[in-house]
């Protein structure tokens, strides 16, 4: 079935359903008007006697959809009615409908910080042994970077850790091809090293 | 209203199969029916009606026609079909085995154990 057809039945099936609803409708009101004409006739005046029978149908609306189920209504069908009772319940009562979205948004917002935070410490920690046991060394002003003879001094004289690497960053140029000089863009390369 | 029986799950559909095989019938008609030949002892909601009789004609059981009520209200009449009336002869074979079986395991006395 191309798709083009597939969509025609589809939207036929739904025009049906408003026939079929359509002819639902008529028949649950002629049950219920039968239903008060007998009422009527043991002595009530109209009104309440369409009234009691009303009542004595029980839940239209809810009766209707499992009618409709029953000549097998589709998933998209079931599936929008569904959403439509939800909107129309959640509509209905305001404040219940807020906190539970509250009560959702917060639930998932706390798992998702909890989940990152083991995602970061537990689940992948660096790739390294002993990660724990990784540390920068920073001068006391705050600065990050040293000289290299600084490096081979705090190396040389290293009791603290077992060993010391120094990370050398350097600014590269790339080279369109037209015009060499200026470079048109900078990249930043990390050269790890251990001395 | 209290002797009024909750019918069990699933004999709805007999009682409305029996029901419409006295004749054709609109929906109320079939509770009407039900109600004479049960002697109102049986209690069905109005509108669970629907849903059992819509499900036993998309089953092939039930066919519908629009007509008019004694009353003159348009109204929607169902009948038995072919295979409703086979699928009625089978449940009510079935269902008499099952109530004479129940009947019997319950009517057991302690001395013809």
């Amino acid at each position: 079935m191309s798709l083009l057809s597939s969509i025609r039945a589809r939207s036929a099936r739904l025009f049906r359903r408003n026939r079929v609803a359509d002819e639902l409708e008529e028949e649950l009101r002629g049950h219920i008007e039968l239903r008060a004409d007998d009422l009527q006739r043991s002595g009530l005046d109209r009104a309440e006697a369409e009234r009691r029978a009303r009542i004595e149908f029980g839940a239209r609306e809810r009766y209707k959809e499992e009618c409709h189920e029953a000549l097998g209504g589709n998933f998209i069908e079931t599936f929008l009615s569904d959403v439509r009772y939800a909107v129309r319940v959640l509509r209905k009562s305001r404040g219940f409908a807020f906190a539970a979205i509250f009560t959702l948004a917060l639930a998932i917002g706390a798992n998702a910080v909890v989940f990152a935070v083991m995602d970061g410490l537990v689940l992948r920690p660096l790739d390294v042994p002993q990660a724990e046991g990784l540390w920068g060394i920073e001068n006391s002003d705050g600065s990050g970077w040293q000289s290299y003879p600084n490096y081979l001094d705090l190396r040389d004289r290293n009791h603290s850790f077992e060993e010391l690497a120094a990370i050398k960053m350097t600014f590269v140029g790339f080279d369109t091809g037209n015009d060499p000089t200026p470079p048109r863009a900078g990249q930043q390369v990390e050269i790890i090293s251990t001395f | 209203m209290t002797d009024q029986a909750q019918i069990l799950p699933g004999t709805l559909d007999l009682l409305i199969l029996k029901a419409v095989s006295l004749g054709p019938l609109h929906g109320y008609g079939v509770l009407l029916r039900i109600g004479q030949i049960s002697d109102s002892a049986l209690l069905i909601e109005q509108g669970a009606l629907y849903p059992a009789l819509f499900r036993l004609v998309r089953q092939g059981l039930l066919k519908t026609t629009w007509g008019v009520s004694e009353n003159n209200r348009r109204a929607k009449f169902y009948e038995l079909t072919a295979a409703g009336r086979k699928r009625f002869r089978e449940e009510t074979e079935d269902w008499n085995r099952l109530a004479s079986a129940m009947a019997t395991a319950l009517a057991t006395r302690p001395e013809e154990i």
